[in-house]
């Protein structure tokens, strides 16, 4: 359960590490650089590391390079370990809406409910983005 | 709800380490790579790259920060959750890595930690040293890129607060 809901591999080394060690863990911003592509940059990411709860206040993915088709963001218990979310492995998905620069999410939370029964130690997300061409473009993250 | 009693008995280093539980030789300076345990890795299609990170758990505990092609398997993986699309996905040597640290409330300019793949290796490893105060108790901006030839390749970042 020290693990939850927050994109720890965002960051470095012990700083993920350390995510598990504290009440709660705040993030005011984290990025990912689908480089030549897009951009993913999160808004203000919340976790209670006791009540099992998270949020993120949004998500923003911007297109360097063409207009994106689609994106959409996936937390999932990786049992497997492949990094992907396969068949049963979903926890939650949120699909995008088209922005201005891209694709938007807002108010996305993960409570202790929808977590029940899943290992958190092998939760993870995944964003999805599928450029103009109908090309798919991957990052996935252990949380 | 029940929370686990494990949870509750650990000391909070206890569980920042207990995630990685690493087991690294007396000699720091040349830590043998086969005794440390990655954490799961994190991975971006477009050019083929994962992320792993494994911290000493010694004090001072140094962090590594690994970049290093994904896995066939992991490509495999990939492709299927692209699926029905096609995923793109062009692959590059990872030639540089760098992993920027920079303390929020100290004033002072990040610190930019760095390192080459070695002769006839794919991957590069960064070392990061603990920062002063250590990595609990204080806001940080962490940024980790990999290059190849000059090209950035990899590239992610964060801005956590701890409470």
């Amino acid at each position: 359960m020290h693990r939850l809901f927050v994109p720890c591999a965002l960051v470095a080394g012990a700083a993920l590490s350390a995510c598990s060690s504290i009440a709660k863990v705040e993030a005011d911003l984290a990025a990912v650089n689908f480089p030549g592509v897009a951009k993913i940059y999160t808004g203000k990411l919340d976790m209670n590391w006791i009540a099992l709860e998270g949020s993120i206040s949004h998500i923003d993915i911007n297109s360097v390079r063409g207009p994106l088709k689609e994106a959409s963001v996936t937390v999932f218990e990786d049992r497997n370990r492949n990094g992907q979310p396969d068949p049963g492995e979903d926890v939650k998905s949120f699909t995008a809406s088209q922005s201005s620069d891209g694709f938007s999410l807002k108010n996305l939370r993960i409570g202790s409910g929808e977590l029940s029964g899943r290992d958190r130690n092998r939760l993870s997300m995944q964003f999805k983005v599928v450029d103009a061409n109908g090309n798919t473009h991957i990052h996935c993250t252990p949380i | 709800m029940k929370i686990p009693v494990s949870i509750l008995i650990l000391t909070p280093v206890a569980l920042a380490l207990g995630a990685l539980a690493i087991s690294l030789p007396a000699n720091p300076s040349a830590p043998t790579q086969s005794l440390r345990k990655w954490t799961q890795r994190s991975m971006n299609s477009v050019h083929a790259i994962e992320v792993s990170v494994a911290l000493d758990e010694r004090a001072p505990r140094t962090a590594w920060v690994r970049f290093a092609p994904m896995s066939t398997e992991a490509m495999l993986a990939m492709q299927a959750a692209a699926a029905p699309n096609p995923l793109q996905m062009n692959p590059l040597p990872i030639t540089a890595a760098e992993v920027e640290l920079d303390l929020l409330q100290d004033a002072q300019p990040a610190q930019i930690h760095h390192a080459t793949t070695a002769v006839g290796q794919a991957q590069a490893i960064v070392a990061v040293p603990e920062p002063a105060g250590g990595w609990l108790g204080q806001p940080m901006k962490i940024a980790r890129r990999a290059y190849s030839n000059g090209l950035l390749v990899y590239e992610d970042e964060a801005i956590l607060r701890f409470r």
